[in-house]
């Protein structure tokens, strides 16, 4: 008797145990609750919009990624440059002002945009593998525009930051000249670790960049979709980019067909100081939207450095103050005036003899409870008509450049100027832009003399990084030691000077 | 507290620069929340107001559950089913309130985690064994095991409060949550058979089948087996009648070869997924997360053990085992390169071998009545290196630091730094020697150009190979006197090497000088002051460039620590049963008690395997007295 309770027991405890087992191979087969089969991820219109918002995120950056467009791609057109500094040492934005660094400590703006360009690669290959059927086909190739738009922004930053100017000389031919252009998401682990990608030449990525950039303008909506690109967005960004390279043309083409929209409007001189927190405003052709904490970068995105609130960590230099105070009505004085004095007042922050030294573009959203949440404009139409005067100056076109030069000049309380240098746009653009990662590019691509004696504070800043040009090597950044320690192709074509 | 700087833990921050000037209470009694405190935050970064109001809490409730049943069919066998289920709740919650330097900028923040976790396993099995004519031991087993461990997870979050009081996430005008469920299984086939010889030979071998879901589908399953035997030569009678045994009193030889599996920690790693949450501009959003591994296998250990163990006069053990282990398909999360999108993989990425001797030996020095004292003393030395890597490289950086190089031929973490040479006499900065291979006109090295350069670019790394000790073990000795005793554990190690990655330490005054703060060991006496100086330190300046990694930061970390100490007394018998106690002892007890190393080096020499240190808390240095009763 005692056997069969026995027996029972054991049976029962079997019994139970095998019931949590239906059949070997799908016992083992377990995945994850938040994740899909990348085979199987994109198959449809629904899909193919998650994917894009997921491109998008990629470009919003999080707090734990800010070196794109979190912060690091932004004040790195800043602060290379003359009108903006870092505070002190031992910044967020110390290194690249300071420019002392080598391969193994430089900053780095390399995984992130090539993390971005993936994403859109996989997007861009489901569309074209035929597996997004179920919609209007305008509708799907709206999606794909803007993959390929993200696509081509990600590689001309790349190519800006790690590439010499275009119009340097010779060198747009130059073997690993370029950065790799990357069109194709690789597929296994196998795949992955053995492919090495090398450099393209300058012009075979200003080619790509272009090329992808007109497609996605024939394929874009025209309508303007806060946060998204469209049509225009791709022509804006055509306008910065052949502007970039020179073929000025072709830039004032692109920046002329999104004047001509009359999609967007420049903003006017009442509301000039109240635009930087209201996301999808009328000169907006561009911009990251974050919303809320989900969407944010944190302290250690661009809106806590730039802040005196925050983490102080970046401001004008005296060159830029003393524009200001020479031009003191000039509506984009305001842009600099300091939402509170904080800081100074609380912490010892130095109060920079009552200079306005801080950049208020970044204030927080409008009806937002943080000021670490801000839209991040890309592209907006006062810059397109700047491109429009740039390219016009260069063109000798004196009409083009007196009107697109003086559209936001005089509406920012200026008056008119006849017949405008290249010297005059170019400051022009390093008022209006201030803040918004341009004035950089803008000295490399004139071939211009960086001068940043006029500063404030730090008199460590070497011989070498007070006054230099384009040709100076640390002017463009090492291939990072990350990837020159995973890719041996790539290892003998580090940038010279590293 | 979170082991971060100013803003998460002002702890840190005033260790590393605080000021003796800086003051926690106002001359009222009040918190001094306005002046001091120079870091981000001011006031706000007074560490004991940070203690008040902030908090960090986690409950943990398990329950751990066995049943069991078995049947005797006959005698020797039996059928038995094992069920266990481990079950964990786990519940954290952080309140950053909105008076603190990490609460202000979000008027408060409320975060709490929620955790079950629960593993249930299972085991059938089927044993039998059978003693023949006395002294011919023989058991066979076999078994079918399962293993289910399944995670459900749950996070809130809540920002922007309207009053400190009521920190619920519920009141916060901001919410945020995320759940998820995970889950990982293996399943297990299993032979065993032993035979025993008169408790003096035995023989054994195994096999098992298993198959992990955290492997490619196609390689899940993984097939080990092991062989193992002893001999008791102390057993023997010709050595019990030996002279020799008068000496040596037992002895045993041991020895086994076998191949076993490792799976990786992580569950879904060979998988190629897309993943959600990469939202933007209110749509939900979908992104690739990880590319797909489908060739994921099982880390494959091969090893052959060699182990004597020898008994002298029934009071010195000695035990020494020699080893050596061969591992391929080495599991990693690989370094690719990143414009592929990613910038790790799990892979399986090589093989490797490790050899080395352990030796253990214990002496009993005294045995008497009222005295009592042993000595143990054990060493072990093991050498590493990298036999293979897959693929087309020779090398590659492994994922714990860019301070480390993994090259075949080498140990797998080795320093990958440039070559220190001292101060420039002339300038006062760091140089380096250039370690540049020299070509002849045929592409040909012919040397190696050792000329020092103090620009770090022109500097080449070099592998250094010395990261893990030579050897390590450790003394421990216990004496026992009548009412009185006294433990002593020594912990040593020799040859091993750390890299003191804490670059505000080691930026001569630059980038990282932290508010103005000048690290202790840089010694204002050894810096570089003026030209022709020959001087051990480079010169302090303030903007000095940040640090360059180099072999000056490298530090022995040979040492040899008190690691526990133990003093007591005890009760005589005679007292205690007056009281109607078993046992009454009254000691004291000391962890770390002093530690002798390297003067130059900073940190605690115990440090991460691979060598490189950055902010890690130190074994905390302790002491405790206690009475123990027994009834």
């Amino acid at each position: 008797m005692k056997k069969i309770t026995q027996y029972i027991k054991l049976l029962s405890l079997t019994v139970a145990s095998a019931a949590l087992v239906t059949s070997c191979s799908d016992f083992l087969d377990t995945h994850s609750s938040s994740t899909v089969s990348t085979t199987t991820a994109i198959m449809s219109y629904s899909d193919a919009k998650n994917a894009l918002a997921g491109v998008y995120d990629g470009l919003q950056g999080n707090s734990d990624n800010v070196t794109y467009y979190g912060a690091r791609m932004v004040y790195y057109g800043d602060v290379k440059g003359d009108w903006m500094q870092a505070r002190t040492l031992g910044k967020r934005t110390s290194s690249t002002y300071e420019m002392n660094f080598v391969a193994d400590n430089a900053p780095v703006i390399w995984s992130h945009p090539y993390a971005v360009i993936r994403r859109a690669n996989n997007l861009i290959q489901a569309i074209d593998g035929g597996k997004v059927t179920d919609a209007k086909q305008s509708s799907i190739d709206n999606v794909k525009g803007q993959a390929l738009a993200v696509r081509a922004l990600c590689h001309f930053d790349l190519l800006r930051m790690y590439s010499k100017s275009y119009l340097n000389g010779a060198d747009a031919n130059a073997q690993y000249s370029g950065i790799p252009i990357i069109l194709k998401p690789t597929l296994t682990a196998t795949e992955t670790t053995e492919s090495k990608s090398g450099r393209n030449t300058i012009n075979e990525v200003y080619a790509q960049v272009i090329k992808d950039l007109e497609e996605a303008s024939i394929l874009m909506d025209v309508k303007p979709v806060t946060g998204y690109f469209n049509k225009w967005g791709a022509q804006a960004l055509l306008s910065r980019v052949y502007l970039q390279k020179g073929d000025n043309a072709k830039a004032l083409a692109a920046a002329e067909a999104v004047i001509a929209s009359k999609a967007y409007s420049l903003w006017d001189d009442d509301e000039y100081a109240t635009v930087w927190s209201k996301g999808g405003n009328s000169e907006l052709i561009f911009e990251i939207v974050n919303f809320d904490s989900s969407d944010w970068t944190d302290r250690e995105g661009l809106s806590y450095l730039i802040s005196q609130n925050g983490y102080d960590d970046y401001m004008l230099t005296k060159k830029a103050t003393d524009y200001f105070k020479a031009n003191p009505n000039d509506i984009r004085v305001s842009a600099t005036i300091p939402t509170s004095d904080f800081n100074v007042v609380n912490y010892g922050l130095p109060s920079f003899d009552g200079d306005k030294v801080w950049c208020a573009k970044y204030p927080g959203r409008e009806g937002g409870s943080d000021f670490r949440v801000n839209n991040i404009y890309v592209l907006r139409l006062s810059e397109v008509y700047l491109n429009a005067a740039e390219a016009a100056v260069k063109l000798g076109n004196t009409s083009k450049t007196e009107e697109y030069f003086n559209a936001t000049y005089e509406r920012s309380g200026n008056p008119e100027i006849a017949n405008p240098t290249l010297d005059q746009v170019l400051e022009e653009r390093a008022v209006e832009l201030l803040g918004e990662g341009q004035r950089f590019f803008d000295l490399m691509r004139n071939n211009k003399t960086v001068d940043r004696t006029l500063r404030y504070g730090y008199p460590s800043l070497s011989k070498e990084s007070t006054v230099f040009t384009r040709d100076y090597f640390r002017a463009i950044l090492p291939i990072p030691k990350s990837e020159i320690d995973t890719n041996p192709v790539i290892a003998k074509q580090q940038n010279p000077g590293y | 507290m979170s082991e971060g700087t100013s803003f998460s833990s002002p702890y840190m921050f005033m260790g590393m620069a605080g000021s003796p000037s800086y003051y926690p209470y106002n001359e009222d009694g009040t918190m001094n929340l306005t002046s001091g405190f120079l870091a981000t935050g001011g006031g706000k970064s007074n560490p004991v107001w940070e203690r008040e109001i902030n908090y960090n809490k986690r409950n943990v409730n398990r329950a751990f559950n066995t049943i069991s049943g078995q049947l005797d069919i006959l005698e020797g066998l039996y059928v038995k089913q094992t069920l266990s289920y481990d079950y964990i709740n786990s519940r954290e919650s952080a309140w950053w309130d909105p008076r603190s330097n990490n609460g202000a900028a979000a008027n408060g923040v409320m975060q709490k985690w929620s955790t079950n976790s629960s593993t249930l396993t299972s085991q059938t099995m089927a044993n039998y064994s059978k003693t023949f004519a006395e002294k011919h031991a023989f058991s066979v087993l076999g078994a079918y095991e399962i293993e289910m461990v399944d995670k459900d997870f749950g996070y809130i979050t809540g920002s922007n409060f309207p009053t400190y009081l009521r920190p619920e996430v519920e009141n916060a005008a901001v919410q945020a949550s995320s759940s998820s469920v995970d889950q990982t299984r293996l399943m297990s086939f299993v032979g065993k058979a032993d035979y025993t010889y008169d408790n003096r030979i035995y023989v054994g071998a195994s096999f098992r089948s298993d198959g992990s879901s955290r492997l490619a589908p196609s390689d899940r399953w993984g097939n080990f087996w092991s062989i193992s035997s002893y001999w008791r030569i102390g057993g023997e009678s010709w050595f019990q009648d030996g002279g020799v045994s008068n000496v040596l009193t037992d002895a045993k030889i041991r020895a086994s070869y076998g191949e076993n599996g490792t799976q990786p920690n992580e569950w879904y790693g060979w998988q190629g997924t897309n993943a959600f949450g990469y939202n933007y501009n209110n749509s939900a959003g979908m992104a690739e997360n990880q590319i797909a591994n489908p060739n994921l296998r099982w880390e494959r250990n091969l090893a052959a053990n060699f182990g004597v163990d020898l008994t002298f006069i029934d009071r010195i053990t000695l035990s020494v085992d020699l080893y050596n282990r061969d591992t391929k398909d080495l599991l990693v999360r690989q370094k690719v390169s990143s414009v592929n999108g990613f910038t790790t993989m799990l892979n399986n990425v090589g093989a490797m071998n490790n050899k080395g001797i352990e030796v253990n030996a214990q002496f009993e020095a005294i045995r008497t009545k009222d005295v009592n004292w042993s000595i143990g003393l054990n060493l072990s030395h093991n050498k590493n290196e990298l036999v293979e890597l897959y693929g087309s490289q020779d090398r590659m950086t492994p994922n714990e630091s860019g301070l480390l190089q993994s090259r075949v031929g080498h140990s797998y973490y080795s320093f990958y730094v440039r070559e220190y040479a001292g101060v420039d006499p002339q300038t006062g900065s760091e140089t380096w020697y250039k370690n540049a291979e020299i070509k002849d006109a045929q592409g040909n090295v012919t040397g190696i150009d050792r000329t020092v350069t103090s620009s770090p670019g022109q500097a080449n790394y070099i592998l250094k190979d010395d990261v893990n000790p030579y050897l390590t073990g450790g003394i421990t000795t216990r004496l026992n006197y009548k009412w009185f005793d006294l433990g002593l554990t020594f912990t040593f190690s020799l040859g091993g090497n750390v890299y003191d990655a804490n670059s505000w330490g080691n930026s001569d005054g630059g980038t990282y000088n932290y508010l103005g703060q000048v690290p202790d060991h840089f010694d204002i006496d050894k810096t570089w002051q003026k030209p022709g100086d020959i001087a051990e330190l480079p010169m302090f300046m303030y903007g000095n460039s940040s640090a360059y990694s180099s072999d000056r930061y490298i530090y022995s970390t040979d040492h040899l620590r008190l690691k526990n100490m133990t003093i007591g007394f005890t009760a005589p018998k005679s007292w205690t049963d007056k009281l109607h106690l078993q046992k009454l002892r009254i000691f004291a007890a000391g962890n770390n008690v002093f530690t002798l190393k390297d003067k130059d080096l900073m940190v605690v020499p115990e440090v991460p395997s691979y060598g490189v240190s950055y902010f890690e808390a130190p074994q905390m240095r302790s002491f405790t007295f206690g009475i123990e009763i027994g009834f």
